[in-house]
């Protein structure tokens, strides 16, 4: 069976698209899947960083695209999974160094190698963001409860309408419960109701992705966190598992001392 | 914003401040429309609407706004109190 390329995409930087990637690509190779993950913001890479890969980069994704390089060559094989394998993207280049047809001929080259081919796209609305989706079955979009982050959320999900995707999903990340419940932050449901795009999961804010990107282990390999296990359920819900969303309130003190909640 | 808001000095909450402006600039974002157009709009509407009615200059407010998934349009358009109907061939 041919694998499903998925883009994760947002607009807006810095809300969590290549942190995003890093984690759905380790919690679907934790479930014995087939996984790629693809940088295409070339000239800004850094999903090998978040995945703990940058000491074992040989060639990229442009060597492959100018042929310097076989696309088997310039994978890197993640030692702990096995199963999760990831295409770099060059340093010293930019954007206009691979076009969308080349782009899409690598995820259809992909394809039967692997279930998923997850594609961590660059921020904004130009070259970058058209090679990241030009391949792609599906289309995740990430935002912030912020409004800029909400706003650029709608402006690509236009575009996508534009280019004929199908209905992309959402990611609400760094969400802060306690600031929702005061009424000081915009909720998950707010934010649906502006974008009107299906939910595919929730992100609490949490400072162990932090901490788990400093040791370039994704969160997602620790269930003992709130958002590793909301990652986990967001990579069952993409293998058509119908997975209720966490309750990610904070427990209260006699919850946290007996236990409960979980 | 209701009377015990009010008595005890609350304003409106962060979050749905947030969520009102969103709203209207998704809207605006989404149609293509400009404040400026919004303005060159509202001039010809007057103009049209006051040609049948004795509208309160000054008092009249376009906006746009979605609710439940649909953008709408929305024109608050004041009449004057007397002689609302112009013209003397009018049935009322």
């Amino acid at each position: 069976m041919s694998g499903q390329v998925i883009t994760i995409t947002s607009g807006k930087g810095g809300v969590g698209k290549t942190t995003t990637t890093a984690n759905l690509g380790t919690a679907l190779a934790m479930l014995d899947q087939r996984v790629a993950v693809l940088d295409a913001d070339i000239g800004l890479r850094n999903l090998d960083l978040v995945l703990g890969l940058e000491n074992r980069i040989v060639y990229d994704v442009v060597d492959v695209v100018e042929g310097r390089a076989r696309l088997a060559q310039a994978l890197v094989r993640d030692k702990r999974f096995p199963e999760l394998h990831l295409l770099p993207a060059a340093q010293t280049r930019d954007k206009s160094a691979v076009n969308p047809r080349q782009m899409a001929q690598i995820c259809e080259a992909l394809r039967p190698r692997y279930d998923f081919i997850l594609v961590d796209s660059p921020a904004g609305i130009e070259q970058g963001f058209h090679n990241a989706i030009s391949g792609a079955d599906r289309v995740i979009v990430v935002t912030t409860p912020e409004l800029s982050a909400v706003r650029d959320a709608d402006r690509i999900i236009g575009l996508l309408e534009a280019a004929d995707k199908q209905q992309p999903s959402l990611i609400v990340n760094r969400i802060k419960p306690s600031m929702v419940k005061r009424q000081e932050m915009l909720s998950v449901e707010d934010v649906l109701d502006v974008l009107a795009i299906p939910l595919l999961g929730v992100i609490p804010d949490d400072e162990q992705i932090i901490i788990a990107t400093n040791d370039g282990t994704p969160v997602a390999t620790d269930s003992k966190y709130l958002s590793g296990r909301a990652y986990q359920n967001i990579a069952r819900r993409l293998l058509g598992e119908e997975v209720p969303l966490l309750d990610l309130r904070e427990r209260g003190f006699f919850e946290r001392i007996f236990g409960f909640g979980r | 914003m209701g009377f015990w808001d009010w008595l005890l000095g609350r304003t409106e909450d962060s979050r749905s401040v947030a969520k009102d402006r969103l709203k209207v600039v998704l809207v605006h974002d989404r149609a293509g429309i400009s404040p400026q157009l919004m303005r060159q709009m509202q001039d010809e509407i007057i103009e049209v609407v006051s040609r049948y009615i004795d509208v309160v200059p000054g008092e009249i407010q376009l906006s746009m706004s979605q609710e439940h998934e649909q953008n709408i349009l929305i024109a608050n358009i004041p009449i004057q109190r007397q002689g609302a109907a112009k013209g003397s061939d009018r049935r009322t």
